[in-house]
């Protein structure tokens, strides 16, 4: 029989579960950020979950900003017969969308 | 009535209509409807899993765990005292208890409590049993120890 509860982990990777601290719970995803989740009790078997929807949030919209910045690039290549070059500021942008993204990488719950 | 005491949870069973009844007047017991049977009152609400620190049944539980009743109460080594009402740790049950071999099956003196210890120093755990009307007593039908 197992049984599934509500819980947390905090950033230290302290699992809480019905207001108590769960040492047992081993933390199955990344754990490196604090979440909510669900703790997987089965035997003597305590297992953490997180809920990823927060990180695949902050995911997607990271990559929704990455291609609009390349299509302001591309209208500006676009533009060059008339007007050539005046992408940096676009493409410093691009690189910074691609630093936040390594940053997500190394934040995910 | 048929009787399965499983790591001090309790199973009753009726074989007959009126003998849970029977069973509360006799012993000043209450019984409650638990599952397709019986089991005390206290019990009813027995837990299907324990975290270590958090109480269970008034008892704070020392692992964590999720299994049936009595596989709880044997992870966290406790039984039901029906003598107190409580859930305690087998460990410190301390009543003495004979059983005896009588046929095919075994006889006490009244309802065993679970941890109880025998002369030989084994200490009780699971039993099955019934209750014989003729002779107003708990018949054994399997014991098992620690």
């Amino acid at each position: 029989m197992s049984k599934i509860l509500n819980a947390t982990c905090s950033a230290a990777g302290v699992v809480m579960a019905e207001g108590q601290t769960v040492p047992a719970a081993v933390v199955l995803s990344e754990g490196k950020k604090a979440s909510n989740g669900v703790l997987l009790l089965e035997g003597d078997k305590a297992n953490y979950l997180t809920s990823n929807a927060a990180d695949i949030k902050a995911l997607i919209e990271s990559l929704v900003t990455i291609i609009n910045q390349i299509a302001t690039i591309a209208t500006g290549l676009d533009a060059v017969t008339v007007s050539p070059g005046g992408q940096t500021a676009a493409i410093t942008m691009l690189q910074t969308m691609k630093t936040q993204l390594e940053a997500t990488k190394e934040q995910l719950k | 009535m048929r009787l399965n005491c499983l790591h001090g949870f309790f199973i009753f069973q009726e074989t007959k209509v009126g003998q849970v009844s029977d069973f509360m007047s006799l012993t000043g017991l209450s019984l409650v409807p638990w599952r397709d049977a019986y089991t005390f009152e206290a019990l009813v609400d027995a837990p299907n899993f324990s975290l270590a620190g958090k109480t269970m049944l008034e008892h704070p539980a020392t692992k964590t765990f999720a299994g049936e009743p009595w596989e709880v109460f044997e992870a966290n080594e406790v039984v039901y005292n029906f003598d107190t009402g409580l859930v305690v740790p087998i460990a410190s049950i301390t009543q003495r208890v004979v059983i005896q071999l009588a046929g095919n099956r075994f006889i006490s003196n009244g309802l065993i409590l679970p941890g109880s210890l025998t002369d030989d120093g084994d200490r009780v755990k699971d039993y099955s049993a019934w209750f014989s009307r003729d002779t107003l007593r708990w018949l054994y039908s399997g014991v098992s120890y620690v």
